[in-house]
């Protein structure tokens, strides 16, 4: 929402494309900027009596169920852990206070802050509901006036602090905002990676998990410097796939992902998922499947937030890494899987003619309206009908909300290669990106 | 948004007559339509309303807000047309724009002492673009006298976010909108936030 006189405001200039790639390409610069314990923060500006106290966000204080989902400092220091239950963690400290989580209103906040960086900057790569990395321009000097006046911007308009990591790529940028402190910056910049980045432990890394950092470890590798010392194709070997490459890239400061790519489908107000697949994929059932997939955890999500889709969005990449976005109304709008996927297919097959296997693909919930809104058209489709669809994907939700994600799947789901990925992980074998 | 009309009435199959409206904007979030001017300056006033509907154009992608009113012409723009006056109308009128749709996201569990949502009276043009003419405070009626800056701001102190607006404002008799009772005629700076679907208030007093 802007009021009208900040939209006249928005005169930020940029640099052309071509001034913009020739710099890309030569060295980067990123900010990846972190809300501080986000659900926290926001219930605290709300609700003053709490500020200072130990809280928690997530689940329930009367029934005790639920899990923790964000916890004030004080909180923290008392021992409280994200992740635990809301019943560990009153026995931890009994007078914790407990608040429900408020989703709407986070995301409503999500988009604020994205609208802010915005005017700083032109591209953003959300992540998660309260991270992004922005795309930054011109020198040292100017890229910290610029966090800074993105810091100021989004306390004076939010009342929320964030920590900012400033790189030359992406991954070393979210290193920075993870050591930096609350309110704080910390700039992780390529010449200084011997003394800043490479004494780090390697499950710092963005995407080096559990499994990997163990796996590391039994080959002596304990620092991101260990990595970045050892052969990328020994690397490979010890994580035994081809992901082994980059993440030496990510350990040297040598990533090559760009703020602006086919995850950052670039309307935020939009919900919307894409993942690089396990294999390529190469027929329309293929696709129809992953669509399944993706579109799941965007209707829950778009279900659970309260909102439909008036518009939907498509993108893919095929195994060249050639991509393209295409969007299209949507007859009615909705957030139900069982209409998004169909009108997705219908996107994808006239504007694309199978020349190559596809790599990645995303779709996405765009011009986002309240669920409960009246239409004026009345070109509905037999709306008993749909009536039935929405009660069974709501039922769907609370069966996933209790079992887990794997415990309804659709048949077209049941396709062996496709299944072991759930869409809505944060993190699995390769980079999923939300745009909440 | 300034060149594409938000703000109108419009009969099913009929022509979409650009407004400016006067509406009440309640401490709930409810918003009620109380006068209206057509272009050429006919007023009408509102004696009868349904509730506001929350609505989505399909075809032009927005959301908004829309009522059945019937409105009674209390003025006209000259002399001539005055048989023309105490003639009512039903039509549907609409606030084609967001802002007058937004949810109740912030609700009745975050009420503290800090913050009190106020009700508020704006006219809205034709274009979205609004002005705020009264709004109350601890129980007091004020008049806007002039608003001096508007901006995305959020109040740490009273906990809360929105559109900040930034006027100067008078005390008046709060039963009487013409006459300000000149022995409450105090002035104040104010700053008045619409934070999604509700206005709230914090009053400091000037010199
Ligand atoms: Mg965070």
């Amino acid at each position: 929402m802007y009021s009208k006189k900040t939209l006249r405001n928005r005169n930020v200039s940029f640099e052309n494309t071509h001034a913009r790639n020739a710099r890309n390409t030569a060295m980067n610069t990123v900010a990846h900027i972190d809300a501080n314990y986000y659900y926290g923060q926001i219930e605290a500006l709300f609700r003053p009596e709490v500020r200072g106290k130990a809280f928690v966000v997530g689940g329930d204080q009367e029934s005790r169920k639920g899990i923790v989902l964000t916890k004030s400092p004080l909180a923290k220091k008392f021992g409280i852990k994200t992740g635990v239950s809301i019943r560990d963690a009153l026995n931890v400290y009994p007078k914790l206070i407990v608040i429900p989580a408020n989703y709407p209103l986070y995301l409503y906040f999500s988009q604020r802050m994205r609208e802010i960086v915005l005017q700083h900057t032109d591209t953003i790569k959300p992540f998660g509901s309260d991270e992004m990395w922005a795309q930054l321009y011109g020198d040292r000097e100017t890229v910290r006036k610029t966090v800074t006046a993105i810091r100021h911007d989004i306390w004076k308009q939010l009342c929320l602090t964030v920590s900012v990591g400033i790189g030359n790529n992406l991954p070393y940028a979210k290193l920075g905002s993870d050591l930096a402190p609350n309110n704080g910056v910390c700039e992780l910049w390529n010449d200084e990676q011997e003394e800043k980045v490479y004494p780090l432990p390697v499950s710092d890394l963005l995407y080096v998990g559990q499994a990997t950092t163990e796996k590391f470890n039994r080959y002596g590798i304990r620092t991101i410097g260990d990595l970045a010392r050892t052969d990328p194709k020994q690397v490979c070997r010890i994580v035994k796939n081809k992901t082994g490459e980059s993440l030496w890239e990510m350990a040297v400061g040598q990533d090559r992902t760009t703020v602006a790519s086919i995850e950052s489908i670039d309307d935020i107000k939009s919900i919307g998922n894409s993942n690089t697949m396990p294999r390529d994929l190469e027929d329309d059932n293929d696709i129809r499947a992953a669509f399944y997939m993706l579109a799941e955890s965007i209707s829950e999500r778009m279900r659970s937030n309260g909102f439909e889709a008036t518009v939907i969005k498509i993108s893919l990449k095929d195994n060249d890494l050639y991509g393209f976005t295409r969007q299209t109304k949507l007859t009615r709008p909705t957030n139900l899987t069982a209409e998004l996927v169909p009108a997705a297919m219908a996107l994808f097959k006239r504007h694309y003619r199978w020349s190559k296997p596809i790599r990645a693909l995303g779709i996405c919930g765009a011009d986002l309206i309240p669920e409960d809104s009246v239409f004026q058209a009345s070109l509905f489709t037999d709306e008993k009908k749909r009536q039935k669809t929405v009660s069974l994907e709501r039922s769907v939700d609370r069966v996933r909300g209790r079992y887990g994600h794997f415990a309804l799947q659709r048949a077209v789901l049941m396709h062996e290669r496709l299944k072991s990925v759930n869409a809505n992980n944060d993190i699995g074998d390769a980079p999923t990106f939300y745009s909440y | 948004m300034a060149d594409k009309t938000v703000i109108y009435c419009k009969q099913s199959g009929g022509p979409l007559i650009p407004l400016t409206v006067r509406i009440e904007w309640l401490s709930d979030g409810t918003i009620n339509p109380l006068m209206f001017w057509t272009p050429d300056g006919t007023c009408y006033e509102v004696i009868g309303h349904s509730t506001g509907v929350k609505i989505a154009f399909l075809k032009e992608r927005g959301v908004g807000l829309r009522w059945k009113v019937r409105g009674e012409i209390i003025e006209t723009p000259d002399p001539e047309t005055d048989e023309l006056l105490h003639m009512q109308h039903e039509t549907y009128l609409y606030l084609a724009d967001k802002r007058f749709s937004e949810r109740n996201i912030i609700d009745e569990r975050y009420g503290h002492t800090g913050k009190e949502y106020i009700p508020v009276t704006l006219d809205v043009f034709p274009d979205g673009d609004y002005e705020l003419i009264y709004f109350w405070a601890h129980g007091s009626r004020y008049m806007v006298e002039k608003t001096a800056d508007v901006d995305n701001r959020g109040s740490f102190k009273a906990g809360g976010v929105g559109i900040w607006h930034k006027v100067e404002a008078r005390l008046i008799n709060a039963d009487n909108d013409d006459d300000p009772n000149p022995l409450v005629s105090v002035r104040r700076t104010a700053a008045v936030y619409l934070e999604l679907n509700k206005w709230f208030v914090r009053i400091a007093e000037t010199a």
